[in-house]
């Protein structure tokens, strides 16, 4: 007995500066979750890494050495993209069924992608770490529900639609805050065309954004809070109802104001013009203020007389003028195939892509993660500090463009550069949509 | 007359010298195609999940109004380019043939270079030039005093199609000129001295000696003509995307678009399939109408 005690302890004794040895070669963060299996995960998101006007290629970056430092154990082998083309990207990968381990996830393709098994629950990462699940508010991850579970860690807070105006042309026609009903804003918007200024630029070329920006506000201006249930749910007069339909009629009516060119800019394109000051104000989300910033450059003047605001309500419409269509939109997600440690690897790669050091990167820059972080916006820009008090007095709306099939997203998309050409009016437009959504309702 | 039995290769050296090109036929070509007509009788959204629907994607496709409109815009875009891209290479190649041109090496290169440029960089350049603030297009008729001609060239439903052709029509002049020149110099010289003795002019000697000679390479350049119109797809999707709405939506990119945007991949295969038969029966529409005029010539 007393022989086998004293092999026991010579084996002990052997082991225990090999384990420490080990140990000490180890992270805190390895040290703390025990994992240092050596795992590579193909990772495909809708960031370039080397973008110097975009917020989350500025975050991505930080969270990739943070992971670096904390995971040596973990390779991301990355391909970025841009947001217009990572959609298309992202369908190729699907219809194959060989989506990447990580990746954005669109609300709107989640039924779909769990419908193939595609697309793996983030329930049991939310259940394992409380205190990240925790930084997710009840809005932000209604977005990536679907069925009872949620299927993406948020990765930011979107106010899809707001107007960027600057402040100093509404004053030289009359107007030193932003207009508070529909005819102030029509009003608003004739004189500042007489006045030889474009009132509202807009760059639909990707044709979501009049979507996104416009009609999630004025549709629910118009609609309210049930039209939205009756889409998902089938019911209702779908986009033949007569109070959605007023919204559509006064996105119509604001066209008379907007760029000729609409169409065929995008985005980022109506930018250069507003700062020159031949754009009164322009309509975009709140992913704007950061390449704005950014756009500006060293002369930050013009960006300093900017104010944000959201469209006013309207006579006869259901919907209050104190709401932005809001929430996450897109989600970090993994592939439902990922097994052990790999799984393990995105658990830990996700928590990193939508933390609240992720949340404060974005802060630096003047974008919002899924998490509300203590940041003193004013230090990024006066402009983004003024949204952050107008976000508090607003209550987020459904993101329709976000939920709805995206057959039915891409006929509204396609009808809404022939409204606001003055190709088809608003009925003509809601049977249009009305068509596809039946389709996908048989 | 028997051939010789030594200048035959054996069915093995044959077999192995047509394996590669005959494999890289089926797999690009062959089985892309008959696949897309498997998922045509599907109701697919990508994936693993199909459900067999029968003929109802055909069905669909004859009632739908874009994918009309969209093989119009193809026909439209077919009928430009063999007008003006086989007519001004047609032109310009007789040019190159004669001796009153100068300089026609450098014509020659400024001719093809375009054809050298991928479609993406062509229609990235085309819609600098369409842009309405600070386009090449409208900078150049502010220049001249034009601007109640200055507009959003790719905004206006009127004028897209249009403003789409002629990017399309350039970039391609060359590769028709190339065909041409070649078959133009490949004319005897004893003809057209003939016909310069006989007092022929320069137009006469085009229209009743080159003409009817090069008929043959002119026939092959409206076939693809029509057929690489039929496919195209990079320039629109670059300039425009098929908008604004629908209005320079052309077959390739609805497919694009049914498969890729709407997640409809089994409608997205039956639009391909409708292109397909489309460009078929328009190339041999062309076939037989130039058979007949070959026989004219004969």
């Amino acid at each position: 007995m007393k022989k086998k005690i004293a092999i026991l302890m010579s084996v002990l004794l052997a082991c225990s500066p090999a384990a420490a040895y080990a140990e000490e070669g180890l992270t805190e963060a390895q040290k703390e979750t025990g994992f240092t299996e050596e795992v590579t995960l193909d990772v495909a998101m809708m960031w370039s890494l080397d973008s110097t006007t975009d917020a989350k290629s500025y975050a991505l970056n930080n969270a990739l050495e943070r992971l670096k430092e904390d995971y040596p154990n973990i390779t991301i082998n990355y391909d970025g993209s841009v947001h217009d083309d990572y959609q298309t990207i992202m369908m190729t990968y699907m219809a194959s069924d060989s989506l990447p381990d990580v990746f954005n996830v669109k609300g709107s393709w989640i039924p779909n992608m769990v419908a193939n098994g595609q697309l793996g629950t983030i329930d049991e990462f939310l259940e394992a770490d409380e205190e990240w699940a925790s930084g997710f508010a009840n809005n932000i991850l209604f977005d990536m529900e679907y069925d009872g579970h949620y299927y993406g860690a948020p990765f930011q807070n979107l106010s899809c639609s707001l107007i960027v105006y600057n402040k100093e042309i509404y004053s030289s026609v009359g107007y030193d805050s932003f207009p508070q009903t529909w005819d102030e804003l029509i009003d608003c918007f004739t004189k500042l065309q007489e006045a030889g200024y474009v009132p509202l630029g807009m760059g639909n070329s990707g044709q979501w954004v009049a979507n996104s920006c416009v009609f999630g506000a004025l549709g629910y201006r118009g609609a309210g809070d049930s039209w939205y249930s009756d889409i998902m749910n089938g019911t209702g007069d779908g986009f033949l109802d007569a109070n959605m339909l007023q919204g559509v009629e006064k996105m119509a009516e604001l066209s008379q104001f907007m760029n000729e060119n609409m169409n065929s800019l995008d985005q980022f394109e109506v930018m250069p013009p507003y700062l020159k000051g031949e754009y009164a104000s322009y309509v975009d989300g709140s992913w704007t203020f950061g390449t704005l910033i950014a756009t500006a450059d060293e002369d930050q003047s013009m960006v300093e007389k900017s104010g944000v605001a959201v469209f006013p309500a309207f006579e006869g419409g259901l919907g209050a003028g104190t709401t932005t269509p809001g929430g996450a939109a897109w989600g970090q997600a993994y592939n439902a195939n990922l097994t052990g440690a790999k799984k393990e690897a995105a658990r830990i790669f996700i928590k990193y892509i939508s933390d609240e050091q992720w949340c404060m990167d974005l802060a630096e820059k003047g974008d919002f993660g899924g998490m509300s972080v203590d940041y003193d916006y004013s230090q990024t820009s006066p402009l983004v500090a003024e949204y952050v008090a107008l976000k508090q007095t607003l209550t987020d709306s459904q993101q329709y463009d976000c939920h709805f099939d995206t057959s039915v997203i891409d006929a509204m998309n396609v009808g809404f550069q022939e409204l606001l050409l003055g190709e088809i009016t608003a009925e003509e437009w809601g049977r249009n949509v009305q068509d596809e959504y039946e389709m996908t309702l048989e | 007359m028997e051939q010789s039995k030594a200048l035959v290769p054996k069915r093995k050296i044959l077999f192995i010298y047509m394996f590669p090109s005959v494999a890289l036929f089926l797999i690009f070509n062959l089985i892309p195609v008959v696949m897309a007509i498997y998922y045509s009788f599907f109701n697919w959204s990508g994936g693993k999940t199909m459900k067999f629907i029968g003929i109802t994607n055909y069905i669909r496709l004859l009632q739908d109004g874009v994918f009309g409109k969209a093989i119009w815009n193809n026909l439209i875009l077919a009928f430009f380019c063999v007008v003006f891209q086989v007519g001004i290479a047609f032109v310009i190649s007789s040019l190159l043939c004669t001796k009153m041109l100068k300089c026609k090496a450098f014509h020659q290169f400024a001719i093809f270079m375009p054809v050298i440029l991928a479609p993406v960089v062509v229609g990235f350049l085309w819609k600098i030039i369409y842009n309405a603030d600070y386009g090449l297009l409208n900078f150049f008729l502010r220049a001249i005093g034009q601007e109640k001609l200055i507009q959003a060239w790719l905004d206006n439903p009127d004028i897209v199609m249009k403003a789409i052709t002629i990017p399309i029509v350039w970039q391609w002049i060359g590769m028709y000129v190339v065909m041409l020149v070649s078959a133009m110099k490949n004319i005897s010289g004893e003809i057209i001295e003939s016909a310069v003795l006989d007092g022929a002019n320069g137009i006469q000697r085009t229209l009743y000696i080159t003409w009817p000679l090069v008929l043959d390479t002119v026939k092959v350049s409206i076939v693809l003509a029509v057929s690489g119109c039929m496919k195209l797809f990079e320039h629109i999707y670059i300039i425009t995307g098929g908008g604004p709405g629908n209005a320079s939506m052309v077959g390739a990119m609805y497919a694009y678009k049914t498969s890729f945007i709407k997640q409809k991949f089994g409608y997205g295969s039956t639009i391909s399939v409708g292109i397909m038969l489309t460009s078929l029966t328009m190339v041999m529409l062309v076939n037989i109408i130039f058979g007949k005029g070959k026989k004219r010539y004969g």
